[in-house]
């Protein structure tokens, strides 16, 4: 209890306090903006971060990225404009709520329950954290190996219709990691005698490119956004509406946490899962897709605890289990920190402070949210003609500043045309950001059990249940991911 | 030609350059190049592979003609035209320019408003990364200097 406490202080600071705030500010900022989701936020926005203390990095991203989701619930309720998948559930509810004219109750609700989600998820990551890292610790490259093949093979799988096109996409992102210098073998791979090549292509332009300029194209070929002004009028729900949201939340919460650990599990899926819990469970079921609350609640407490319990793998094992989590980890691995079981031993202070500071997100938001949702839904409705130009030059600003590379620029260039023909060809990227992320991890634990023999394999019981969960996972997300998609079919008819 | 023809085209592409540079590593015969070349030989297989896959499976290309393709044509040039300027004309001035050929070209804004925005943009901006000590391309006008 004691590192804990110390942690909410170490969150406390007014150094960190401003660093939270900052990201709270930003990320609900850019959030907000119609069709940016959190991983374009977090894109666009992580390499400003890097001219930060370490614990400040790490504080500014997490927050940036909570409050990235708590603003991509705003545009989803107000214009029907989910910035990614996970608030398509929210806005299925969501939107029908502000259509009748109560837009204020469900962005209350989205806020009331996402703060509450997120301060479970943060008991459940303080809680489990050093329990899990102490298990990790017994990790060897192995387990690594077969723990990374499990995450990409589930992510593969979850994050679209096709298995084949999500394994193309990662085996790309994994070519694309092994292009330029490798320090084992004293050689340049994949740079075809060009010096440029040798020093590979840096995580930050290729996801800024990827996400960042590839979402603003897309937005700007479709056009998404509104000029349409929202009354928000009163904003509290009534009595009712409160209890029945509330309940529906935290059941949501109860499923978010344990499947927000699960490699792949991103939070739309569990938003998914949580509706049609909630739905099912419901006496009037008929009430969801026409403006029920306790649709708005499910989803967006579900998409936040899971948003939360995600950090538990990456901060225990380095292992991110989506897109927004490899940003992060990118994020760290450009400062030079990598994540793993030793950050609850050798760096606890750090560990517990950046702990501290996911409570302390949590409460920021929410302050930001109710009173000044009014701010955010004036800001969601700034046209695109104004907003594309300062977006674009953030990314490209962004991909310069880290390695002060013109090479980078044309890098994020590149990179955001093929995220925009990739994901206009309705091919999942998500898959290929994890296998950039973990490329590395993969190539040298397989190299480190290959120097130690193959045979060792067999005395590895956690390497064969990783491996025998990389199949269950494509089998049972296969039937899962129909199952959701019928779901919602029904839900839009 | 169909939208797949393409995309698998690429990917057989692909497939056996990364092939054809993990054997030519290989070959090199030096010590971990060996270790290091079939790593991206096995990649590029993988590939090859999971291609073929897509291929036979019947899984339509969902790539549809949309409206807005010319735009984002001009999108890309006007990208692609800012990291071409950067260089030789810094930060402030491309900016200026590239913000201004947004508005007025793409956004459809009249010249007054959008060379207001463009001026008070760039130079806010401009100071902006300056006060935070992020490195932006200083071309011949290096203003504010870090």
């Amino acid at each position: 209890m004691e590192p804990f406490l110390l942690g909410i202080l170490g969150a406390m600071t007014p150094e960190n306090l401003v660093y939270a705030l900052s990201g709270c500010l930003l990320g609900t900022l850019v959030g907000v903006l119609p069709g940016i989701g959190p991983v374009s936020c977090i894109a666009i926005l992580f390499p400003f971060t890097t001219y930060l203390p370490p614990t400040g990095m790490i504080i500014a991203l997490a927050s940036i990225y909570f409050g990235a989701m708590y603003g991509g619930s705003t545009t989803a309720i107000l214009m029907n404009v989910p910035g990614e998948i996970s608030a398509v559930v929210t806005a299925m509810d969501g939107h029908k709520m502000t259509k009748k004219g109560r837009p204020g109750p469900a962005l209350a609700m989205a806020a009331i329950v996402s703060f509450m989600a997120g301060i479970a998820g943060a008991t459940f990551v303080a809680i489990s954290g050093p329990t899990v890292a102490r298990l990790a610790l017994h990790f060897g490259p192995a387990e690594y190996l077969a723990l990374a093949l499990f995450s990409l093979t589930a992510t593969a799988s979850l994050s679209g219709r096709s298995l084949i096109r999500g394994g193309i996409v990662t085996v790309i992102g994994l070519i694309l990691v092994t292009v330029g210098y490798d320090s084992s073998s004293d050689f340049g791979r994949l740079t075809f005698g060009s010096e440029t090549l040798i020093e590979g292509f840096s995580i930050a332009p290729v996801m800024i490119g990827l996400f960042g300029i590839g979402e603003m194209l897309r937005i700007y070929e479709q056009k998404i956004g509104s000029s349409e002004k929202v009354k928000i009028g009163k904003l509290m729900p009534n009595r009712q509406e409160l209890r029945d949201g509330l309940a529906a939340g935290g059941r949501a919460t109860l499923w978010g946490i344990p499947l927000g650990i699960l490699p792949g599990m991103l939070p739309s899926v569990t938003s998914f899962l949580a509706y049609s819990f909630e739905k099912q469970r419901s006496k009037t079921p008929e009430k969801f897709g026409k403006g029920a609350i306790e649709g708005v609640a499910s989803a967006e407490a579900a998409n936040n605890a899971a948003a939360m319990s995600n950090l538990l793998p990456l901060m225990t094992l380095g292992i991110p289990t989506g897109p927004s989590m490899a940003l992060i980890l990118g994020a760290l691995m450009v400062y030079g920190l990598m994540p793993g079981p030793m950050l609850f031993t050798l760096h606890a202070d750090f560990t517990w402070t950046v702990i501290g500071s996911f409570f302390v997100a949590n409460i920021i938001l929410l302050i930001l949210n109710l009173p000044l949702v009014g701010l955010w839904a004036r800001i969601a409705t700034i046209p695109h003609g104004i907003l594309a130009p300062i977006v674009l030059v953030l990314c490209l600003v962004g991909s310069f500043s880290l390695r002060t590379s013109f090479f980078d620029l044309w890098v994020c260039v590149i990179f955001g045309l093929i995220g925009w023909a990739v994901s206009r060809a309705n091919w999942p990227l998500a898959p290929l950001c994890l296998a950039y992320v973990l490329g590395p991890i993969i190539e040298e634990s397989a190299r480190q059990v290959g120097h130690l023999g193959y045979g060792l394999l067999l005395e590895r019981p956690i390497f064969w249940f990783f491996i025998f969960l990389c199949g269950v996972s494509i089998w049972l997300t296969r039937r899962m991911w129909a199952k959701t998609q019928a779901e919602l079919a029904n839900s839009e008819h | 030609m169909p939208i797949k023809k393409i995309e698998l085209g690429i990917l057989f592409i692909i497939s056996v350059v990364v092939i054809a540079d993990g054997i030519s590593l290989v070959n090199l015969d030096r010590m971990r190049a060996g270790e290091s070349g079939t790593y991206v030989i096995f990649l590029g297989i993988l590939l090859l592979i999971l291609a073929g896959l897509y291929m036979l499976k019947d899984i339509p290309s969902e790539w549809e003609k949309q409206p807005g393709g010319r735009q984002v044509a001009e999108a890309i040039c006007l990208l692609a035209a800012y990291a071409f300027v950067m260089p030789y004309l810094g930060y402030l001035i491309s900016t200026f320019l590239v913000t201004i050929a947004y508005m007025v070209h793409m956004s459809g804004y009249r010249w007054v408003p959008s060379l207001a925005f463009a001026i008070v943009f760039s130079v806010s901006t401009a100071w902006f990364w300056a006060w935070l000590v992020v490195l932006v391309p200083q071309g011949f006008f290096p203003w504010p200097e870090v």
